[in-house]
């Protein structure tokens, strides 16, 4: 066992010098060209959808019974571990607010926007939706018995938080952008972020098992979730007609972004039309390429959302965002893989304890 | 599965088991015997015996597709007919709005495909359906209760009155029954 651990335990290592000497690396270049810090954002926005949609996805698996629960549950609990590394990432943004968000400098017309987006505000309420999220983490991982009425009512105010904050980190980059359904079209990012990581996981670490079959329809769900709110919110946009809503399409359809949105679309579509298919949605094979397909287009929508509002030189900022994602990215997985290790001993020492009373 | 026509001399014979399990393991011996032409009848779907009856029937899919396909060429034909038939200028908006057609396509697709997947299933079935000679046989009203039963049709290639009852013996169900044709209207 030792033999298998130390080998473990080196990489682990490994990963988070590099994660870490990749994150400080980027962070130090932000520094220069404040602007670039817009890659960090990205960066965060895509790798705290792990935590954060797999505590989505945790609370509807204690509600919602079936195959799901034995093939994701393991792995989804592991990653709601990683919400104190969330935490961790947003405080370059606090540092940054000046750089990232215009309304810093105080919004056009003032009113109840002019209280609402204030930068102690705006801290306050991420650090609200940490403790919310945290602590209804801690309650579904160590208070099992009450599964269902912390599910339930933490499915209700999860919504609602995350909601909010989603708005204040990604849609409050444009403060003249007004979208009623922005935040559950993010929210639909994080779950399908979350389920085709823990997916992932699954198929990597053992055997596909008969229920296999359920993670290409899950993941089918969620593609077509997503399809159907980044789609209700342009289709809103287009029939409205507001400059403002207009602008925020036509910033993100110019030049390479335009690419970018064809991209994001065939990288989401593409794995959902294929899952159509019964030999796709069985084959693990498959399952594992569609789930590195969906996270890639996803990693390029937060990419999307964030970078075109950022008018800083875009070289920088590319190489800002390309070192968050891997920094962020290497943590995050040595993060997640000691968390697996960390909630199986857990579990295991409470069924010990549970046998000798 | 073909129901075997009045033309036969009788429906076809009928066991009844007390337990899904004896039903499954009476169906997989009947199939591996040779017998195709048969139905299982009992009061929540068992899982696997779909399977084992050689049920491949793919038609109610492939409606349901039909129905999807055709539903979105009518939702968006209706609507660049309808378009292009009566020109109305609204805000700039081009004739031909491929963004705001979607969501009419969307519903007849949904529509079409439901109609078709609903419709072809009764259809198939010969449904409705006012009687059945099953229903001759008292104890069948228990399949929607407690018992399981299997029905070997009288059309089936290797039936024979005598020799299938003795073969549906040895799985020794609760009792066979002889279904006979139901009487034609005078």
């Amino acid at each position: 066992m030792s033999d298998r651990v130390r080998p473990l335990r080196r990489w682990l290592r490994e990963m988070i010098i590099l994660g870490g000497a990749s994150s400080v690396l980027a962070l130090a270049l932000a520094a220069i060209e404040p602007r670039a810090l817009g890659g960090w954002l990205a960066a965060y926005a895509f790798w705290t959808s792990l935590p954060i949609g797999a505590l989505c996805l945790v609370m509807m698996m204690r509600l919602i019974p079936g195959a799901w629960r034995e093939e994701l549950a393991p792995a989804g609990e592991s990653a709601l571990l990683l919400l104190p590394l969330a935490l961790i990432a947003a405080l370059p943004i606090f540092a940054g607010l000046p750089a990232l968000y215009d309304w810093v400098g105080g919004v056009s017309g003032g009113g109840f926007r002019g209280h609402y987006l204030t930068p102690w505000f705006f801290v306050a309420r991420t650090l609200l939706f940490y403790a919310v999220s945290g602590t209804l983490a801690f309650l579904l991982v160590r208070r099992r018995d009450w599964s269902t009425p912390v599910a339930s009512a933490g499915l209700i105010v999860f919504v609602l938080i995350d909601t909010t904050v989603v708005i204040d980190w990604l849609m409050s980059l444009d403060p003249e952008f007004h979208s009623s359904g922005f935040g559950l079209y993010v929210l639909s990012i994080q779950t399908t972020v979350a389920l085709a990581a823990l997916i992932l996981v699954r198929l990597l670490r053992a055997e596909p098992s008969e229920s296999t079959v359920v993670l290409g329809s899950l993941l089918l769900t969620a593609l077509l979730l997503w399809a159907y709110f980044a789609f209700m919110q342009y289709l809103i946009s287009w029939s409205g007609n507001f400059p403002s809503n207009v602008l925020w399409y036509q910033r993100r359809a110019g030049g390479v972004w335009s690419l970018a949105e064809y991209a994001i679309g065939a990288l989401a579509l593409a794995p959902a039309f294929l899952l159509l298919f019964s030999p796709v949605r069985r084959g693990p094979g498959w399952l594992i390429a569609l789930s590195v397909a969906v996270l890639s287009g996803k990693a390029l929508e937060m990419a999307w959302l964030v970078l075109p509002t950022v008018s800083a030189a875009l070289a920088l900022t590319l190489v800002v965002t390309m070192l968050a994602f891997a920094g962020l990215g290497l943590l995050s997985v040595a993060a997640f893989v000691w968390a697996m290790h960390a909630l199986a001993s857990l579990l295991a020492e409470r069924a010990e304890g549970g046998a000798s009373p | 599965m073909r129901e075997p026509a009045p033309t036969t001399p009788s429906f076809g014979l009928m066991a009844e088991f007390d337990r899904p399990e004896r039903l499954m393991e009476s169906v997989r011996r009947a199939r591996e015997a040779g017998f195709r032409r048969m139905d299982a009848y009992s009061p929540f779907p068992i899982d696997g015996l779909a399977e084992e009856l050689g049920f491949r029937d793919r038609r109610v899919p492939r409606l349901t597709l039909f129905g999807g396909v055709f539903g979105a060429a009518v939702g968006y034909g209706m609507q660049v007919y309808t378009n292009l038939a009566f020109p109305i200028e609204i805000g700039g908006r081009p004739l031909i709005a491929t963004q705001a057609f979607m969501l009419i396509t969307f519903e007849l697709t949904v529509l079409f495909a439901v109609l078709f997947a609903i419709g072809g299933m009764l259809a198939l079935n010969r449904l409705p359906r006012l009687h059945h000679p099953l229903f001759d046989v008292e104890a069948f009203h228990l399949a929607s209760a407690d018992k399981f039963f299997l029905v070997i049709f009288s059309n089936d290639a290797m039936f024979d009155p005598g020799k299938t009852r003795g073969f549906l013996e040895g799985f020794a169900p609760v009792r066979i029954d002889v279904v006979e044709h139901t009487e034609e209207p005078e």
